[in-house]
């Protein structure tokens, strides 16, 4: 009998798993540290069209790769557990039964990590696709669930790599090898299937052109509501000569009419200010304050302080609270920093407002702020 | 087409007319208008480093405490570290260059420091210390 393997895999099914196994790698690297959020929307994106192509190509793709292949009956999936379990299950030129399923089940997980993580986006950041069309509330309230489901999908993984080793070793078949020439050993009357090179290249070609426009991993996608304006100079001078000119929209407009209406006692001191000048001062800053303006931030401190409440301070809001609770003290004693108040050392687009993810460069935490204090003898 | 830079020329001109200390004569003539006597920058020296205890148990309180007396050196906001630029004339060229500033300043940081407004006598001499 011809022992020679056969193609079994297509081209378009290994080059999706490879970017799939890519795409997830890179989401779940980039989910720890803010600053890598486009990176995460990206990989994330990514894996959701990789998801769409390969629901596609189950249509029309070959024998092994058809969604027909997978239409396997529960019978078959216990029967076949059965036989593993007496050593006696039979070998598959496609998928086994189980792996069938457990295909399903993981690209299903994948799918719902994707879609949640675009109502965290349009939730949290006010961008991506459903940005403007998701209720924000609704959006932040998956942030749970997505997490949780990228631990299934955690979980999934390792339940494939023992799945996959255990048939390798059932089968004496290098199958991680076979996802990547496509060649199986044959079972009797199975038949090769072609390569299909053309709708791979067309496949790349579509992820390329993703990766080149909409998905460019350097594009910040812009928030669906206008632009933070730029710091009103009046208030930059009068306000920023003495600390630094915190973005009107980082305290709610009821925050910034208490500060106006305390000026003969502003954390001690008398400003003296004219009234004409408190005025204008306070025209702008209730103008742009959090409720008012479409950042990220904004809508954190104006969802997040309790309406009986008026901080001011801006980092006695909760929202200021949370967005720093994991940052130790040290960060913000150190040299360059040496304050809570200065938003600029570590966001080089506070002037703006806008506090974008990536724009946050902390100082580096192994440098320390001061020599320790020398030991008491 | 001509006129335009001529109003940046004049407008130009003005700002240098007012820059460098400009307010000073019409600030001290008001301040003497006002009671005041001779000014004397020695004196405006004296007060500018005098130590005044701080109402809230603090460190003691003096316009050094953001200002060095050396009015030639920038200083630094003594509650959030602010950089502040030299106060000097000679350095900062729009510095005693509009009246209103200068009073806006002397009033509040007065309070600050003193717990009460300065004397027309005490400014005048504090001006006269600064763009000495």
């Amino acid at each position: 009998m011809e022992r020679r393997p056969i193609r079994t895999w297509d081209l378009p099914v290994r080059l999706l798993h490879l970017l799939l196994a890519g795409g997830v790698a890179a989401a779940w690297l980039s989910s720890q540290d803010a600053r890598d959020l486009r990176v995460h929307v990206v990989a994330g994106l990514l894996v959701g069209l990789v998801l769409v192509l390969r629901a596609a190509w189950g249509l029309w793709g070959t024998e092994h790769a058809r969604w027909a292949a997978f239409r396997v009956p529960w019978r078959a999936v216990r029967d076949h557990a059965r036989g593993l379990l007496r050593g006696d299950a039979p070998r598959f030129q496609g998928h086994n039964p189980l792996a069938t399923w457990a295909m399903l089940g993981g690209l299903s997980l994948l799918a719902l990590v994707v879609l949640t993580g675009i109502g965290v986006q349009a939730g949290e950041e006010g961008t991506g696709l459903l940005a403007g069309r998701l209720d924000r509330d609704r959006g932040v309230a998956l942030h749970g669930p997505h997490e949780l489901l990228a631990w299934a999908v955690l979980g999934w993984l390792l339940l494939h790599l023992a799945g996959v080793a255990k048939e390798s070793l059932r089968t004496a078949e290098n199958l991680p090898l076979s996802m990547v020439h496509g060649r199986k050993r044959p079972e009797p009357g199975a038949r090769p299937v072609p390569a299909r090179v053309g709708a791979a290249l067309s496949m790349l070609a579509v992820v390329a052109l993703a990766c080149a426009g909409p998905l460019r991993p350097d594009a910040e996608p812009a928030p669906a509501a206008v632009a933070p304006p730029a710091l009103d100079p009046l208030y930059a001078r009068e306000c920023g000569d003495c600390h630094e000119a915190w973005h009107p929209s980082l305290l709610p407009a009821r925050s910034w009419l208490l500060l106006m209406a305390t000026q003969d006692d502003h954390f001690g001191e008398d400003l003296g200010l004219a009234p004409a000048l408190a005025g204008q001062l306070q025209e702008l800053l209730v103008l742009h304050a959090a409720e008012l303006s479409p950042t990220e931030a904004a809508w954190r401190v104006a969802r997040g302080t309790p309406p009986d409440q008026s901080p001011l301070r801006v980092t006695d809001t909760p929202a200021w609270r949370e967005a720093h609770a994991d940052l130790p003290e040290e960060t913000f004693q150190s040299e360059p920093v040496r304050s809570r108040n200065r938003c600029e050392a570590c966001h080089e687009d506070a002037a703006t407002g806008a506090f974008a993810h990536r724009g946050i460069h902390p100082p580096d935490p192994g440098l320390p702020a001061d020599p320790p204090p020398p030991e008491a003898p | 087409m001509k006129t335009l830079p001529m109003i940046l020329a004049l407008a130009l001109s003005g700002g240098a007319l007012a820059a460098g200390g400009g307010a000073l004569p019409g600030l001290l003539a008001g301040y003497q208008a006002a009671g005041a006597t001779a000014f004397d920058a020695d004196r405006g020296a004296a007060l500018w480093v005098a130590a005044q205890p701080s109402p809230d148990g603090g460190p003691a309180r003096s316009c050094s405490s953001c200002h060095p007396a050396d009015q030639r050196q920038a200083g630094r906001h003594a509650r959030t570290g602010e950089p502040i630029e030299a106060l000097s004339p000679a350095v900062v060229a729009t510095r005693l260059s509009d009246p209103v500033e200068v009073e806006k300043w002397l009033g509040r940081n007065c309070k600050w420091t003193f717990g009460r407004e300065c004397t027309p006598q005490e400014k005048g001499d504090l001006l006269s210390f600064i763009n000495r």
